[in-house]
């Protein structure tokens, strides 16, 4: 079994979060072995951490984002 | 007419002949040495008036140089000080103009200068107010993202990885 | 007004951004100290990737090893904590390109120096290949230096790399610095890279090409001496990079890299902290790879690949005057040529101090102009021969005639490769200069007096001859007609004629 740890917004019903793992499951393998964190940062989406890639869909992250389109200046990074 | 008796006779020639003894021995020893002294004497004289005549020529030449060297000094006196006068004008018309094209450059850049601090406070607006708006989004979001949409950012989470 | 443009400028980024997600490879910092940081586990990990730790500090991933990654970092390492999380960005460092860097300093990595913001969408790897063997074309033009030195005896062409090397405190910057002054009214390009140079100095630079008017054609790249070595390594690819992109669009570029000794230097630096086997004099073994693979990306690029150019002056700076050492010697494998200058001509007096027995251009005269190449052919020999016979002189023997006649001449034409810093010639008055020495203009001029002497020659050439100067500086050119109207202006300059 190789380690997945989902990080969701502790808001996130039950039900959801087996749909998320289902979907999971389906792109990732059976061997996935799902774990949640709870993190009210998030603010709602999800992280999913496997195989030593991260898949950040977090709603925090997307308002990172658009924070990074308002105070872009110069430069390549 | 006693002179012409025989016995005066003599005396008279012998009077005469002392008389012309006299004269030529005067001459010789007194006359001309006189003659000679005086011509000597007219000639030292003649000599030093010639010479004090050419010394006065040269005097008045030498004068007359000095005037003319000191006309020109006063000309050339009067051309230095034009010059010098006309040289200080252009150098302080050339002070003046460089000063106003530096006054100019500075009065543009101080131009430039403020409208690109505009243009910052501007941008530093326009950022602050879309920052605003996402602290905003932030702040709604924390509280209200529902069942339905934690399920439509699964699916397009996994749409977009190509599922 | 102001209102309207706040509601444009948040409608046009809010069209802009298009969220989603974000997908990254992961690691952690393992240990970090002196610039370096080891992070495990990042699967995927490519070589010079850029990594990104938190609070926004890059690094870039130069060592790959079974578990983990060696990675330098581009900023301070104090924001960088064991522990932390460090994403693999899936790109290489990048520098922005575009027309808008023209008369800006910006940093290898493109964040501008002088206080402005960039405006630019366009960027480019700093690692770029160079152009293949067929997309190149032969190099047939002049790059005027406006130095005669140079310009009659070590002619420089467009897709050339004409290496300057000497001691410290010998103009090599200077030379290099005029050579883009040169260019301010010709359409060429200028990328000024500083390498590892006080800041200060570098400032000075800018303000000379400010006040010459060249900084609206030229762009500066500049990683100081108190920046990272990885800053530093970066920065003649960054500046190389930044030229191709006016070359692929058929412009001509000129690319100084001040100074490369101290790029080895940065590189060495970092290998050793990533703990790379040091060879000769601590270097890495790549170090001549790092060089050459700068320096091949100058070129002469064929129609199909753009058309432009890329002319490159390294700069390397040598200990006590030995070109023999090892990087020295590197740089001047690869390039094409080199303009060797030594301090003893220096503080002699001779500025440019330029040896022109040992400095040599492998493009030679056909990257001339065809007004130089029929004045300068020669120079070398009447120097060379001047420099043999004035050994001769010193044991104080009788000469003859012609002898003397010689070391006059070769005296006289020393003293005229004497020039002005920052006052480059125009084509013509180096032509007219040249002329001038062939027609012993200035046989009977003091040494102490020929530059202002030929100052002043040079005044009466150019209000004699203004139509004939403007059609030689744009074309190159000069009929054996002109040249026979130059020689007969030139010996009545000598008898004091009116030209």
């Amino acid at each position: 079994m190789r380690s997945c740890v989902i990080t969701v917004s502790p808001a996130m019903t039950d039900d959801t979060f087996a749909y998320l793992v289902k979907r999971v499951h389906a792109r990732f393998g059976e061997d996935a072995d799902c774990v949640r964190v709870n993190d009210a940062d998030v603010l709602g989406g999800f992280q999913i951490e496997f195989d030593g890639a991260v898949y950040d869909n977090t709603v925090k992250t997307r308002l990172d984002q658009a924070r990074d389109v308002f105070s872009r200046g110069g430069g390549s990074v | 007419m006693d002179l012409l008796k025989p016995e005066m006779l003599g005396d008279v020639i012998i009077n005469i002949v002392n008389i012309l003894i006299l004269f030529f021995v005067t001459k010789k020893l007194l006359y001309k040495p006189v003659r000679n002294y005086l011509a000597a004497r007219r000639e030292k004289e003649l000599a030093a008036l010639t010479g004090a005549q050419e010394a006065k020529k040269e005097a008045e030449e030498a004068k007359a140089r000095c005037d003319a060297l000191l006309a020109d000094a006063e000309k050339e006196k009067e051309t230095l000080l034009s010059g010098a006068k006309a040289e200080a004008k252009a150098a302080a018309e050339a002070l003046l103009a460089d000063a106003r094209t530096e006054a100019d450059e500075v009065l543009r850049k101080a131009g430039e200068n403020a409208e690109a601090e505009k243009a910052r406070v501007l941008r530093d607006a326009d950022r602050e107010i879309g920052l605003t708006a996402v602290e905003l989004a932030g702040k709604i979001l924390g509280r209200e993202v529902s069942d339905e949409d934690e399920r439509r950012l699964i699916d397009d989470f996994f749409k977009h990885l190509g599922d | 007004m102001t209102e309207k443009k706040i509601s444009a400028f948040l409608k046009d980024r809010t069209a802009a951004f298009t969220p989603g997600p974000v997908i990254f490879r992961k690691g952690t910092v393992e240990r970090v100290g002196d610039g370096v940081v080891h992070v495990k586990d990042l699967p995927g990990r490519k070589y010079g990737e850029l990594l990104e730790f938190g609070s926004g500090v890059y690094g870039m991933a130069l060592e790959l090893t079974e578990n983990g990654v060696g990675a330098v970092l581009l900023d301070a390492e104090d924001s960088v904590c064991a522990g932390e999380t460090v994403k693999g960005t899936g790109r290489v460092a990048e520098v922005p390109v575009g027309e808008a860097l023209l008369g800006r300093v910006i940093d290898p990595i493109g964040r501008p120096l002088d206080e402005r913001e960039l405006e630019t969408d366009l960027y480019y790897p700093v690692e770029r290949p160079s152009p293949a063997i067929m997309d190149r074309r032969p190099v047939d033009t002049p790059l005027e230096t406006g130095i005669l030195a140079i310009d009659s005896m070590i002619p420089i062409g467009r897709g050339q790399r004409e290496l300057i090397i000497g001691d410290r405190q010998t103009g090599k910057t200077a030379i290099a610095v005029d050579a883009i002054i040169n260019q301010r009214n010709t359409g060429v390009i200028c990328v000024y890279c500083a390498v590892g140079q006080k800041s200060s100095t570098v400032a000075g630079v800018i303000e000379t090409l400010r006040a010459a008017g060249a900084m609206d054609n030229s762009v500066v790249v500049h990683a100081g001496a108190s920046d990272s070595p990885a800053i530093q390594y970066l920065a003649p690819f960054a500046a190389c990079s930044v030229a191709e992109y006016f070359a692929e669009r058929g412009r001509d570029v000129l690319v100084v890299y001040d100074d490369l000794t101290k790029h080895a230097v940065a590189y060495r630096t970092m290998t050793l902290l990533l703990l790379r086997p040091p060879g000769r004099e601590a270097y890495p073994g790549d170090v001549f790879y790092l060089h050459s693979r700068l320096l091949e990306r100058a070129a002469c690029r064929s129609a199909e690949t753009g058309g432009g150019t890329v002319t490159a002056l390294p700069i390397i700076e040598t200990m006590a005057g030995n070109i023999a050492s090892y990087i020295p010697t590197n740089v001047i494998s690869i390039t094409d040529g080199q303009i060797y200058l030594e301090s003893e001509l220096f503080h002699a007096g001779i500025r440019p101090a330029v040896n022109t027995g040992l400095s040599v251009s492998r493009v030679g005269r056909s990257a001339q102009s065809e007004a130089m190449r029929a004045v300068s052919g020669t120079l070398r020999i009447d120097l060379s021969q001047y420099r043999e016979m004035a050994v001769f002189t010193r044991f104080g023997s009788d000469l003859d005639a012609a002898t003397v006649k010689m070391l006059r001449r070769g005296e006289t034409l020393t003293n005229l490769f004497k020039q002005g810093k920052s006052h480059p010639y125009t084509l013509f008055e180096e032509v007219a200069v040249l002329l001038a020495y062939e027609a012993d203009t200035f046989r009977d001029v003091p040494m102490k007096a020929l530059g202002a002497k030929v100052t002043d020659y040079l005044a009466h050439m150019n209000a004699a001859f203004p139509a004939v100067a403007a059609h030689m500086n744009a074309t190159g050119s000069m009929d054996d007609g002109t040249r026979a109207e130059l020689l007969a202006a030139a010996e009545r300059y000598r008898e004091g004629t009116e030209l």
